[in-house]
């Protein structure tokens, strides 16, 4: 069985800033990973280069056996990264519908059900740009887990939610590492982190360090 | 590439975007209107041909240039900045390949393009046939307008405005990419057509090589060209400026998934 994320070596440079230095990481089984981390340790750029959005500048990324970067992107992943876009005027059901189109591999009754599970109205006929921060941020972790991947990356999910929020977010997080995905999550909150992960990592001037383990069963 | 086809159109070509382009066709009658007394010298399709026979007064129709193609680049320049400021990250990961997002955006802007110039000359064809005087005097003797019939007029016109606002375009899609930043690229792109208008007024032996202002028909008069050199120039133009887009698309791209554009203010 091929490894989730295996991380070779990496290293990212850019206009002469190294913002990944010889990242090695392996993940095996699912679970929730964390990454902890100043703004600006390198969290984001991990994650992106794990997304194939970004090629690392040497070393390699593969997430399920394959190697991505380069215009190659993971298969069964879905990402949410800082506050995500959605089309203004559009309603949350068709901005995700919108979405879908573009793989056209899930139904409008998943679309529905997947902004029910984040706590959203799949009826309601507002556009977004009425919608709060945290509805926003919902909306963005429905549209990354509406076609149900293995591999969810988080970026500052909990980032502009109220404590009910939060704690529905960590609920859900829970509920997906129930159901066997693998989840990286980035956080500032030292107690989303504790909750949540089963092993966790430091990121500090673009270093990944273990930080802390739990039993990953 | 279809999927992302519809996506685009879905979002670039609405009502909203299709009312604003017709409106600045609208505007552009009524000033030609107004500034010859609501008498147009001549009838018919050869008065619709008229209203888009810029310029009759140099200063004065730079104005009603930019009033047609300035609708064209800021409906496209306000799509790209929406899309690289939240939306492209998305897309991308849903498409699975970037440059198939770039390369279906560039399809869609083209058919958006031509449907806004088809609706502006549908527009001005309505304005023209209710204006429409058949005037006493011959405007200009031995102008196009005495050679060439209307129908072929107004392909001719078609033809180079479209190319004109592909061109506007495609420079706005350019410098946004160069510079990440869709205010300084709009401002660029507006200064490069004035700065075009100027060079063809200075210098008038350059026009047919000015592909920015073919659409400026009544340019053709000072320095002739066919419709076919102008053709080809144009889709020259156009095909540089898609393969310098497509290049600086590639080197730019990872500054757009890591920065997105440059915030105006």
């Amino acid at each position: 069985m091929p490894m989730i994320i295996e991380i070779n070596h990496v290293t990212k440079t850019v206009k002469g800033n190294d913002l990944l230095k010889d990242i090695d990481l392996r993940i095996t089984k699912p679970g929730v990973y964390g990454v902890i981390g100043r703004n600006g340790s390198g969290k984001s750029v991990l994650f992106k280069t794990i997304a194939g959005l970004l090629r690392p500048t040497t070393g390699e990324v593969k997430v399920f056996g394959e190697k991505v970067g380069n215009g190659r992107f993971p298969k069964h992943f879905g990402a949410l990264f800082d506050l995500p876009g959605f089309v203004p005027r559009y309603t949350a059901f068709n901005n995700l519908k919108l979405l879908a189109s573009i793989r056209g591999i899930i139904s409008t009754e998943d679309i529905r059900q997947v902004i029910s599970k984040v706590g959203l109205d799949p009826d309601d006929r507002r556009p977004v740009k009425k919608y709060s921060y945290g509805m926003r941020q919902r909306l963005g972790i429905a549209q990354a887990i509406m076609e149900n991947p293995s591999l969810l990356i988080l970026d500052e999910p909990m980032n502009g939610l109220d404590e009910t929020g939060v704690e529905e977010i960590r609920g859900m997080i829970l509920e997906f590492k129930k159901q066997g995905m693998t989840v990286l999550i980035a956080s500032h909150n030292s107690e989303d982190i504790k909750l949540l992960c089963d092993q966790v990592y430091r990121m500090d001037q673009g270093k990944l360090t273990l930080h802390q383990t739990e039993t990953v069963s | 590439m279809g999927n992302l086809l519809r996506y685009h159109y879905r979002l670039l070509i609405c009502t909203p975007t299709l009312l604003v382009v017709p409106a600045a066709f609208l505007l552009n009658a009524v000033i030609a209107g107004i500034s010859n007394d609501w008498k147009l010298p001549y009838s018919g399709l050869k008065s619709v041909a008229f209203l888009l026979y810029l310029p009759t007064n140099p200063s004065f129709d730079l104005v009603r240039w930019l009033l047609i193609l300035t609708p064209y680049l800021l409906i496209t320049g306000l799509y790209l900045h929406d899309e690289f400021t939240g939306r492209f990250v998305n897309v991308s990961i849903q498409s699975k390949r970037s440059t198939l997002w770039l390369d279906s955006f560039l399809i869609v802007m083209t058919l958006f393009i031509t449907v806004g110039t088809i609706l502006g000359f549908c527009i001005n064809m309505m304005a023209g046939f209710l204006i429409n005087d058949g005037g006493e005097a011959v405007w200009m003797e031995g102008s196009m307008f005495e050679k060439v019939n209307a129908v072929n007029l107004l392909v001719r016109e078609f033809i180079l405005m479209n190319g004109s606002a592909m061109i506007a375009v495609l420079t706005n899609i350019l410098l946004t990419l160069l510079f990440r930043n869709m205010g300084v690229a709009t401002l660029l792109t507006v200064t490069s057509i004035i700065v075009s208008f100027a060079v063809a007024r200075l210098a008038t032996p350059l026009i047919p090589w000015l592909p920015i202002n073919m659409g400026l028909t009544a340019f053709n008069e000072i320095q002739p060209f066919s419709l076919f050199h102008g053709t080809t120039v144009s889709v020259a133009m156009i095909v540089i400026l898609i393969a310098l887009i497509r290049l600086v698309f590639r080197y730019r791209l990872e500054s757009l998934f890591i920065e997105g554009l440059k915030q105006e203010g």
